[in-house]
């Protein structure tokens, strides 16, 4: 396992991914894991505000990934075929907790579960201007969102946004846009934007 | 004047996501226009805001445990267990182990009728109440105590005359019954059957006092010792 570990560093995430599709192997995969763990946990986290949450979703995505290995096309990249996932795997969640609030009754589930952007990380306590960009965050629309988290947090182009989300380039480029204006007057309107 | 281009021309320029022409048109109109400087200024001050912020590691373990998953072939969704409070664990014990409590009366008196139906579930009831679970760290959990947890908080008062007050809050199990679809009125069956057996088994006389268990305001229980009126 150790020797495999060495020569599986030299490859390329493509090709750790054609490893684990063809044989299933568990050092290429713990590689890849590793590999992503810092952008995908950061970009679930800065989409759902809750780090218990990007926890959890950073699990299933690993576990999306692994179970549908054999359905990876190489013909596209690793990491786009990631963030789809992981796209799809923030959207789930929202999707159920938003079924779970639609069965439960209204006050209780907000007393119980507030959102996750309205009760901030203990460790980040401290820290509110962390807090005030994710409640800005929090209120752009989900479509929005994600297209913003991709290309100012992940640098992805807009052709590799366009792949992850499976939307047209333009659709891209007018969410983005709208995405950055509405936070702008957001931002504005709470009197932060004045003190960058 | 105002200067005719959208924002989104401005907000392109900034990403440099235009095609080469319209940057380059851009560029030369924004030399121009003060206008459209301005803007572009506004939008520069929402990234540095992105910017500030700062992204927590995930636990270091986290690899790991999903490769454990992996590697165990648990194909399901497993859940894996993070720090949850062990009060949640209990106060959860405790609901399903309730739940358990009125599907096993609900059970027995549909199929043995009423009378022995109660009298099977007191017996069943004897047996759990005396039950004690040990945990792997070596600490043990009553049963009493799980089934406790799940009618609710309780506080005992001792007021003047020596008359002893148990107040119970929150009880669950008149949501517990409706959760999961048992018409059992779990105050008249199950607690009222709880205190009897409680009164044999401690030399008690227990008197319910105030029962609003379904008001969420809770029960009062006066409890003496048997052969004192007081």
């Amino acid at each position: 396992m150790a020797d495999t570990h060495v020569k599986t560093q030299d490859y390329s995430d493509d090709q750790l991914m054609a490893m684990v599709k063809q044989t299933g192997d568990h050092a290429a995969f713990k590689l890849l894991l590793k590999r992503y763990q810092k952008p995908l946990f950061g970009y679930m986290w800065r989409f759902t505000g809750d780090r218990h949450a990007a926890e959890d979703l950073l699990q299933e995505t690993y576990m999306r990934i692994y179970q549908a290995r054999t359905k990876f096309n190489e013909k596209f990249s690793f990491s786009g075929w990631a963030y789809r996932i992981a796209t799809n795997a923030c959207l789930d969640m929202r999707k159920k907790k938003s079924h779970a609030a639609e069965k439960t009754a209204g006050e209780e589930i907000i007393t119980r579960h507030p959102s996750p952007h309205a009760a901030p990380e203990d460790e980040m306590l401290h820290n509110a201007r962390n807090s005030e960009i994710l409640q800005l965050l929090a209120e752009l629309p989900e479509k929005f969102r994600a297209v913003l988290l991709l290309k100012h947090y992940e640098d992805l182009s807009i052709k590799a946004i366009a792949a992850v989300l499976d939307i047209p380039e333009g659709t891209v480029k007018s969410r983005l846009y709208k995405g950055i204006k509405q936070l702008t007057e957001l931002a504005e309107k709470r009197g932060l934007s004045n003190e960058v | 004047m105002k200067c005719k281009k959208n924002d989104s021309a401005v907000i392109g320029y900034l990403l440099k996501t235009l095609s080469p022409a319209a940057e380059k048109s851009m560029r030369e109109h924004l030399a121009d226009c003060d206008e459209c400087r301005a803007r572009l200024e506004r939008f520069k001050r929402t990234q540095k805001l992105l910017d500030e912020l700062h992204t927590p590691q995930a636990s270091k373990d986290l690899v790991r445990r999903i490769m454990d998953t992996i590697v165990a072939g648990r194909k399901d969704k497993q859940k894996i267990a993070r720090d949850i409070p062990f009060d949640n664990y209990i106060e959860a014990l405790g609901k399903a182990a309730g739940s358990e409590l009125m599907r096993v009366y609900a059970f027995l008196t549909r199929h043995l009728g009423r009378k022995k139906g109660e009298a099977a579930f007191d017996e069943y009831l004897q047996e759990q109440m005396a039950l004690r679970f040990t945990t792997g760290s070596g600490s043990v959990i009553s049963y009493e105590d799980l089934i406790n947890t799940a009618t609710g908080e309780r506080s005992i008062k001792k007021a003047a005359g020596q008359a002893t007050y148990s107040t119970v809050e929150n009880c669950s199990f008149p949501s517990l019954a409706e959760e999961i679809g048992i018409s059992t009125n779990p105050c008249a069956t199950i607690c009222r059957r709880q205190i009897k057996l409680i009164e044999k088994t401690h030399s008690l006389k227990i008197q319910c006092v105030r029962q609003r268990t379904h008001e969420r305001g809770g029960c009062k229980f006066l409890i003496k010792p048997v052969g004192k009126d007081s």
